[in-house]
């Protein structure tokens, strides 16, 4: 289903592949979040983010053409599609919104 | 190539896991990442988190909607599939293998209780539930004469062939009373005996079984002169002539005559008789077989009728038109039968003049709710045997879900690493009621063919006419998948919770198998074990006892030394008056003989079939009915109590007097005087009166204390048969006699019985079934017994540390027997207490076969109580001193 919202784990994955530059893949985007949450992610965890967030039409994946870097493999890459760069971005909006409010001492 | 650093477990798994085409890229991606790892964290950091990568990979399948990336959704949605089956069972086989000994034990034990089960539900299905083989038989009716106050099925052949004639819309077949067994070889004296129903013509097409071979009996083998012929019972056949297929169209000799046999009934038909015929012949050969001249209108031998309802003519039309007949006919109120003698024995007898008792009309009883006499007993053997056949198999199965308990505990690790990896709650389920599942059918398979080889021998001993087919039907095959099946699930479901709910991973190498609803469980399963054994040796002793009772069981007279001689009389030579002048002679020259005390006629010896009359008196109440001669009572040894028995001249003048026992008189005279009463208070429409009362003699049935009996002076000397006293050893006299009887007429078949051989016939039914009882108790106990054992020893195992630290803490050897002992025990002690309570409730239903032992006799319960007692302490006693004797130090060193 599309147009859902982000989990946590979800939101780091999404930022992750964008923070990559996107047309990124599974390796880098685990050693990512590991590196930015500080804690241990499995690569299950982030393939099943993966899956959600493309079946949520947040990310879309494409076949990429081989690499040297892997044997000459082919391997699926990554990429936030505006939809799922839309929706971090409302998600970090809001979030502001709070801070802002906190920050201020105002009652909402 | 370099040695490969991942870890071997997690490659296998991320072999079997199903990636499909994305495979290829998973592998790079794992490879990648444990390379990185193993350059920046080393090689130890990058194994574990290869693991737990591949672990999440599975996790993964089960949890988030399972679908790696890009991989489509079809291919997880078949939930259940014949590869899953396949799968469990090669699973099941390879835990089954990996403890024999525990399989083995279990496997035996199952089969035991389920051929045990099984057996005894074909002894059961042969004796009580066994198919009449009549087509249609809710259509069958069995045709009743309507009395004032009840109702009989004895009709008189002149009344058959009236109603028969008159009848137009129902149609009515005729039924000879009384099967007799005849001689089947050609000399008459040796062979089988085989015994033969006469049947009117169009029996068969009544009752429309198929044919196995040749043809039924039909109305022309029926017509006067007709070639005699017969029709062979299926399992007489097969198992007295071993089928053989030529028969058709060969000779059988019975009382001297050939009778060509034209077929053989379909398996399993068993007609309307209580117990099946060996053979059937028409009743136009009557004569043939046992003298006199042919039937015709004016023979009152006794018939029974059956007929068959016509499609949508409802029961009361039908009776209406048989009473109207019955009616305008005016029966009863001719020369016709004494219903209450109309119930003859033997070899059905002409039947004298005496009073009529008016017949009202007609009232047909469907056939199939007949049940009749045996209804009640066989009730209770029902109950009783699925009983005991349900507490085997309990037992059983408890075995089996302790032994699966204490396995499945063992397995919790394997379970626990197989929820982890993503396996559903219910595949393990599924996995584990495979396992139980194929235990119980293996043990099934193994059950069918113990029952092969144990039916006959319990058939045996039970002593199952031969008439019966023993063979298991489809009935008993399907019982035995039933049992299979119920006790594999049965055995396997609590286990199988069990496990789930201890299931964890990573397990504690260590872990107690002590968590308290495995424990409980244990526990219940212990208690419950022992409360089957307690009811089953309950059972088992009460019914030894009952037979060691009914041998020990007064019968009223002395048994030894008293021999019975029948006579058949040939076809057509013999009539009243002259069966009178061969017995007068017979027991002049009788009475002769050296080491003859005393001899009378009766029709009906002791232990010689029975003549019962039921008369309605608040409830159903059974008399046994007797015509005798006036030494008879003296020639048993009955006792006079009042008044007097009737003398030789009143035996010839066949006065209208009667003798009753002292039963009788107590149930129907309390606090009178019986003599002088009239008998027609007993027999509705007696018109003799009692003379006198006699010590009761149990003659018919040892189940039945009550020996209610009516002796009447004899008149029917085709009936007759002989009772002989003999005070010396009666091997030399049977061959005296038999040179007697043949010097007076040798045309005259004779045969000599002893009567202690009858009342051991009528022993060996209580014998039989407390051998059943006891085979059943054996089993139960031996089950109870290895399952105690096995979740002893296995119980202590698990507490061997906590065993250990009480040693090394300063408790000694025999503290810790006693506390694991009492800890064992305890649940059998509940056990015993609920199965005590149980058997006290149960036993009750036994008291017909007990033959007078009080069903709550304190002596079997704790003789029951002491037994199992003794040996569940044996059995706790034996692991529980090795798991004491463990050396402390060596087990806490393990630590």
């Amino acid at each position: 289903m599309k147009g859902e919202r982000l989990g946590e784990f979800e939101e780091f994955t999404l930022l992750a592949v964008r923070a990559l530059g996107d047309h990124t893949y599974a390796v880098p985007v685990q050693q990512f979040v590991e590196e930015a949450t500080g804690r241990d992610v499995s690569l299950g965890a982030v393939y099943a983010a993966l899956a959600r967030l493309e079946n949520k039409g947040f990310v879309r994946s494409s076949m990429a053409a081989a690499t040297a870097r892997r044997g000459g493999k082919s391997k699926r890459l990554y990429a936030v599609t505006p939809l799922g760069l839309r929706t971090a971005r409302e998600l970090h909006r809001m979030r502001q919104e709070i801070w802002t409010t906190i920050a201020e001492g105002r009652q909402p | 190539m370099t040695h490969d650093a991942r870890p071997r477990l997690a490659r296998l798994l991320l072999r079997i896991l199903p990636l499909g085409e994305r495979r290829a890229d998973v592998e790079d991606d794992l490879m990648e990442l444990f390379e990185s790892r193993r350059a920046s964290r080393g090689t130890r950091y990058a194994r574990r988190r290869y693991f737990s990568d591949v672990l999440s990979l599975w996790r993964g399948r089960r949890r988030s909607e399972p679908r790696l990336p890009g991989q489509a959704e079809s291919v997880r949605s078949s939930r259940f599939s014949l590869t899953d089956v396949f799968q469990d069972l090669t699973y099941a086989a390879r835990m089954l293998r990996r403890s024999p000994a525990v399989v083995l034990i279990t496997i035996v034990g199952l089969a035991v209780a389920i051929s045990v089960g099984t057996s005894m539900f074909s002894i059961l299905n042969i004796i009580a539930f066994r198919s009449t083989g009549i087509r249609d038989s809710s259509a069958l009716v069995s045709v009743m004469r309507a009395y004032r106050n009840g109702a009989g099925n004895a009709w008189s052949h002149s009344e058959y062939l009236q109603i028969r004639d008159h009848a137009r819309a129902v149609k009515v077949e005729a039924v000879l009373r009384d099967g007799a067994s005849f001689s089947t070889s050609r000399d008459g004296d040796a062979g089988h005996g085989a015994s033969l129903l006469l049947v009117s013509g169009g029996y068969f097409a009544m009752m429309l079984p198929r044919v196995s071979q040749g043809r039924l009996l039909t109305p022309a083998d029926d017509e006067p002169g007709a070639q005699p012929v017969l029709v062979l019972n299926h399992a007489w056949w097969s198992r007295m002539l071993a089928a053989d297929p030529s028969i058709v169209g060969r000779s059988v000799w019975l009382n001297g005559t050939p009778f060509v046999v034209v077929g053989v009934t379909e398996r399993g038909f068993a007609g309307t008789a209580d117990t099946p015929p060996a053979m059937w012949t028409t009743l136009a050969n009557y004569h043939v077989l046992h003298g006199g001249p042919p039937l015709d209108r004016r023979s009152s031998t006794s018939v029974s009728l059956v007929s068959r309802l016509a499609p949508g003519v409802p029961i009361a039309q039908a009776e209406a038109a048989l009473t109207s007949i019955v009616q305008s006919a005016g029966f009863g109120r001719g020369e016709l039968v004494d219903p209450n003698q109309a119930v003859g024995p033997g070899s059905g007898g002409e039947y004298a003049p005496a009073a009529p008792e008016p017949v009202t009309g007609v009232r047909l009883l469907p056939f199939a709710t007949r049940g009749g006499k045996n209804a009640g007993q066989v009730a209770l053997i029902v109950v009783v045997v699925l009983t005991a056949i349900g507490l085997v198999l309990v037992l059983a199965c408890a075995n089996v879900t302790n032994l699966l308990l204490a396995s499945a505990i063992a397995r919790r690790t394997e379970i626990g690493l197989r929820i982890a990896l993503g396996a559903r709650r219910g595949r393990i389920v599924r996995q584990l009621l495979t396992e139980s599942l194929s235990l119980g059918l293996i043990a099934g398979a193994l059950g069918l063919l113990f029952t092969v080889w144990l039916l006959p021998i319990l058939a045996g001993v039970v002593d199952v006419p031969d008439t019966f087919d023993v063979r298991p039907d489809g009935r008993a095959y399907a019982f035995l998948c039933f049992i299979s099946i119920l006790a594999g699930l049965g055995a396997g479901l609590a286990p199988s919770k069990g496990a789930l709910r201890d299931a964890r991973w990573p397990t504690s190498r260590r872990s107690s198998g002590h968590s308290t609803g495995s424990k409980r469980q244990r526990a219940v399963l212990v208690g419950a074990q022992a409360a089957a054994s307690m009811v089953l040796l309950v059972l088992a002793v009460l019914l030894a006892r009952g037979a060691a009772h009914a041998a020990r069981l007064d019968i009223g007279f002395d048994a030894s030394g008293l021999m019975t001689i029948s006579a058949v009389f040939q076809r057509g030579t013999y009539d009243g008056p002259r069966a009178q002048a061969y017995w007068d002679s017979a027991l002049e020259r009788v009475r002769a003989l050296p080491g003859v005390q005393s001899s009378a006629l009766a029709e009906v010896p002791p232990f010689s079939g029975s003549s019962r009359v039921t008369v309605f008196r608040r409830a159903r109440y059974t008399i046994n009915h007797n015509d005798t001669q006036a030494g008879y009572f003296e020639t048993l040894g009955l006792r006079v109590l009042a008044g007097r028995t009737y003398t030789p001249a009143e035996v010839s003048a066949r006065a209208p007097v009667a003798v009753i026992s002292e039963g009788l008189a107590r149930d129907f005279f309390p606090g009178e005087n019986p003599v002088g009463q009239p008998l027609g208070r007993i027999l509705e429409g007696s018109q003799s009166t009692i003379i006198g009362v006699v010590s009761n003699a149990i003659t018919a049935r040892l189940r039945d204390p009550r020996a209610a009996a009516v002796y009447q002076p004899i008149h029917d000397m085709l009936a007759a048969r002989m009772v002989v006293r003999a005070g010396g050893p009666s091997e030399a006299l049977i061959k005296s006699l038999q040179g007697t009887f043949q010097s007076i007429d040798p045309g005259v078949r004779v045969g000599i019985t002893k009567v202690s051989d009858g009342l051991d016939r009528q022993l060996a039914e209580p014998t039989a079934l407390s051998m059943m009882a006891s085979l059943l108790a054996a089993v139960a106990l031996a089950l109870a017994l290895i399952g105690l054992y096995g979740v002893t020893a296995f119980v202590t195992g698990q507490r061997r540390l906590e065993i250990s630290v009480r040693i090394a803490l300063g408790a000694s050897g025999s503290d810790v027997m006693r506390l694991l002992v009492r800890d064992s025990l305890r649940p059998v002690l509940y056990g015993l207490a609920a199965g005590a309570i149980g058997a006290a409730l149960g036993s009750r239903v036994l008291t017909g076969v007990l033959y007078g032992l009080s069903p709550a006799d304190p002596l079997t319960f704790a003789a029951a109580l002491i037994v199992l007692l003794a040996a569940s302490a044996g059995a706790v006693v034996l692991p529980t001193r090795r798991a004491a004797a463990v050396d402390p130090a060596a087990v806490l060193r393990e630590v």
